[in-house]
């Protein structure tokens, strides 16, 4: 302790005073990022309640990492880390989620109800948001909520950048043939044939 | 097509990529034009063709669905987030030197109190059920005749299930678990099945500890008693968490629980009401009880899944 914190300190700054046992700078730190981290853990939730909850269960567990945070990631990308995990781990406990296999494809309805009038939906953004593979979720949210890069989630999620592609294209299809589909009349096992009615260019 | 070299950063092998080559697909070539994750070459492709273009379109609908502003934590719910996380700096082993002992104390990490919560749950339960098994009994002892015997069978069974369950509970019938199965006994035996149809007046005798303001803030008729054992109090539409809030406040500080799977869902306790949350018809459901407020949660009666939660903490 001893070194004054101001409110221009880096995140890297911050979480070195707090290892030391600064709480300002652990109040900084965390006011920074409460914000953006319960973002994610809204959508990834798909319920406010949920979300507060398991932002402070992430906001715990980055505190809890401070010791072991061994600077090989940018304090970002294991802020994100951490909390992502936590997140999931808290709705997981709570085991009331509709979990996906992954293995599902999501058709398109050539004739369903144009996307702009169902996203603005929140709920739909959310339900839809439920009924896709989390990994996807989650790959999705930290690029649309979060706004990172491929590079990045698949730092945070530690898996390679054609996978956290892969997720990320995938999963926003997902969303796609659920949204025009609100119903899910026609998500189901039907062929990889089926999830992409326009021909391929 | 083209092959396509990822544009920055090291790429290992996907692991979902379908065909798991180097082409990308259509849905990986516009998200990754919509997010600036494309070479130069690929972009042009993308730009070149129209159906390409559409389906850019499309995702980025979704993309901006996704980034819109979720319903923010208020000013309260952030301060105590952000609280319970500082109390966590001395448990990682951090000495701040300020009031470390003391936030050590109160360190709130919903596991925490999620396990006290769950201990104080399986104590009441149980004391509630084996309260239910003993009043069950007595009704019979008092009641007993001619042609009674599906009623006897059927409060047998009830009795049977509530000393199993309370002795699965490690026999948690000390004063307080006591106290709290006797007032909780006639609610507790309402939400058995085999209790609902045995000839216990449960409506008719409430007890003293569930006659709050819950009950007389209820819907007329609505007694959370009649609610678990017959027709199911309607609170009418509901357009928002706010109002399904304020529709279930009378349920807030009652403190039963019922078992999950005695309801028509099978992984939560039976409903204390019904609604109509945003146009879906709902089941109110008690998931946890606290000092602070029960949680409930609307579900949707078709498919059981969560429509919304009611957190009195999270107001």
């Amino acid at each position: 302790m001893g070194r004054e914190i101001t409110e221009g300190a880096s995140d890297g700054q911050l979480v070195a005073a707090a290892r030391e046992g600064d709480p300002g700078a652990l109040d900084q730190l965390l006011r920074r990022h409460v914000d953006m981290i319960h973002a994610v853990c809204a959508r990834i939730a798909g319920n406010p309640a949920d979300a507060a909850d398991a932002t402070q269960e992430a906001l715990i567990a980055i505190v809890r990492g401070l010791p072991r945070f061994d600077e090989r990631a940018s304090v970002r990308t294991w802020m994100y880390r951490v909390a992502t995990n936590a997140c999931l781990d808290e709705l997981r406990r709570r085991g009331r989620r509709p979990v996906a296999t992954g293995t599902e494809t999501f058709d398109r309805p050539g004739d369903a109800p144009g996307l702009d009038s169902a996203v603005t939906d929140r709920l739909s953004i959310d339900g839809a948001l439920a009924r896709i593979p989390e990994e996807f979720r989650v790959a999705v949210v930290l690029r649309d909520v979060q706004g990172m890069d491929y590079a990045q989630i698949a730092e945070v999620l530690d898996v390679p950048l054609g996978t956290v592609r892969s997720r990320i294209a995938r999963g926003r299809a997902a969303l796609a043939a659920l949204l025009g589909d609100p119903d899910g009349s026609s998500h189901g096992n039907s062929g990889a044939s089926a999830r992409r009615p326009r021909e391929r260019p | 097509m083209t092959d396509v070299t990822p544009p920055r950063g090291p790429s290992g092998p996907s692991d979902e990529r379908a065909g798991a080559g180097d082409e990308l697909t259509p849905d990986e070539l516009a998200s990754g034009y919509l997010d600036g994750e494309l070479g130069p070459d690929e972009r042009a492709r993308v730009e070149a063709d129209d159906a390409l273009m559409a389906l850019v379109a499309e995702l980025r609908t979704v993309s901006d669905a996704v980034a819109s502003p979720v319903a923010p934590l208020t000013d309260d719910r952030r301060e105590a987030v952000l609280a319970a996380a500082a109390a966590a700096l001395p448990a990682a082993g951090i000495i701040t030197g300020v009031s470390a002992g003391a936030a050590a104390g109160t360190v709130s990490s919903l596991d925490a109190a999620r396990r006290q919560r769950s201990t104080r749950l399986v104590r009441i339960v149980a004391g509630g059920l084996a309260a239910a098994a003993a009043v069950g009994l007595l009704a019979l002892v008092v009641t007993r005749g001619p042609g009674s015997s599906d009623v006897d069978t059927a409060d047998g069974a009830a009795a049977e299930t509530a000393t199993l369950e309370a002795n699965a509970g490690g026999g948690a019938a000390d004063t307080t678990a006591a106290r709290t199965a006797a007032a909780d006994a006639a609610p507790a035996e309402t939400t058995t099945p085999a209790a609902a149809g045995s000839e216990a007046p449960s409506t008719e005798a409430p007890a003293a500890a569930t006659e709050d303001a819950a009950t007389s803030a209820a819907p007329p008729g609505s007694s959370p008693g009649a609610a678990t054992g017959g027709a199911l109090p309607d609170l009418g539409p509901l357009a928002n968490r706010r109002e399904a809030r304020a529709a279930t406040e009378a349920f807030t500080f009652v403190d039963t629980l019922a078992a999950a799977g005695d309801g028509p869902c099978a992984d939560y306790p039976p409903p204390v009401a019904t609604a109509t949350f945003q146009g879906t018809p709902a089941y109110v459901v008690i998931i946890e009880t606290a000092p602070d407020g029960n949680r409930l949660a609307f579900l949707d009666q078709a498919t059981c899944a969560v429509l919304v939660k009611v957190d009195p903490a999270n107001a």
